[in-house]
């Protein structure tokens, strides 16, 4: 018998709760961050974030069911003319804002927010099934 | 001891939906994961095989099987987890799990009736 422990589905469903949250988190911040120009100590606007998800496999390599995800940026921009901006470069006139499209990130926030949801309803299914075999007992 | 091969065979059957609900909990963790492909338990047709000519200790002996099945549409990413099929077959599966333990809760009044009116009891 493959092993069934009592949590790793739920802990399966915690991992892709804390995944689909952190897009939903970047997404979000992608989104306040979209045409600004503003420098960071980089000398370079705000980068576009993506988050990456890559399934966890166990010692044999056969998926675990959890989902690790990790931040990582795109740093790809966008210029265009503008001498009198503050932050352009003052022997080219070009302005620099991070390469962010509104649409994407509220579809990626549309998308990851409904999956969350069926995470939760996941982990709620499993946890009432073993609740459900505790109580065997009261009979 | 108490060794009811039914009662045995319902807790291998609670065993089997509980490992079920793990896999269909992993596909749906990894709806959004590029490259997953969706896995699913080879059991029934086995159980039931063996169940019809062996019997129950035949049947006690058949282990689930994870296998891919790639009978879905796979998106760009290479992920072809099917959510409608993942909720629809958790909730069957869920449905199947809760006639298992009635089944066991009434098989386990029968044995306290039986326990409780003997000689002595």
């Amino acid at each position: 018998m493959p092993n069934i422990s009592l949590f790793r589905g739920v802990d399966a469903s915690a991992s892709a709760l804390s995944a689909e949250s952190l897009r939903m988190t970047i997404a979000a911040e992608n989104l306040a961050h979209a045409g600004d120009t503003a420098k960071l100590a980089n000398g370079l606007p705000y980068a576009r974030q993506r988050v990456r998800f890559e399934a966890v496999m166990d010692r044999q390599g056969a998926a675990t069911g959890a989902v690790a995800s990790e931040v990582v940026s795109s740093p790809r921009y966008l210029q265009r003319y503008a001498p009198g901006h503050p932050d352009a470069d003052p022997a080219t006139g070009m302005v620099k804002e991070p390469d962010i499209d509104p649409v994407l990130e509220l579809t990626d926030l549309l998308v990851a927010s409904k999956a969350y949801e069926a995470n939760t309803n996941a982990a709620r299914g499993l946890l009432r099934m073993h609740e459900s075999a505790l109580r065997l007992s009261d009979s | 001891m108490i060794t009811d091969s039914r009662l045995q065979l319902m807790a291998r059957l609670m065993d089997v939906a509980a490992f079920k609900a793990q896999v269909h909990a992993g596909n749906i963790a990894n709806q959004n994961t590029p490259g997953f492909k969706a896995r699913a338990v080879r059991f029934d047709e086995t159980f039931q095989a063996a169940l019809e000519h062996g019997g129950v200790d035949a049947a006690a002996d058949v282990e689930p099987e994870v296998y891919e099945p790639r009978d879905t549409m796979e998106q760009s990413d290479g992920n072809d987890v099917s959510l409608n099929r993942e909720i629809m077959n958790s909730a069957k599966n869920q449905t199947l799990y809760s006639a298992y333990l009635a089944m066991t809760k009434g098989k386990m009044r029968l044995l306290n009736i039986a326990a409780s009116n003997a000689p002595g009891g």
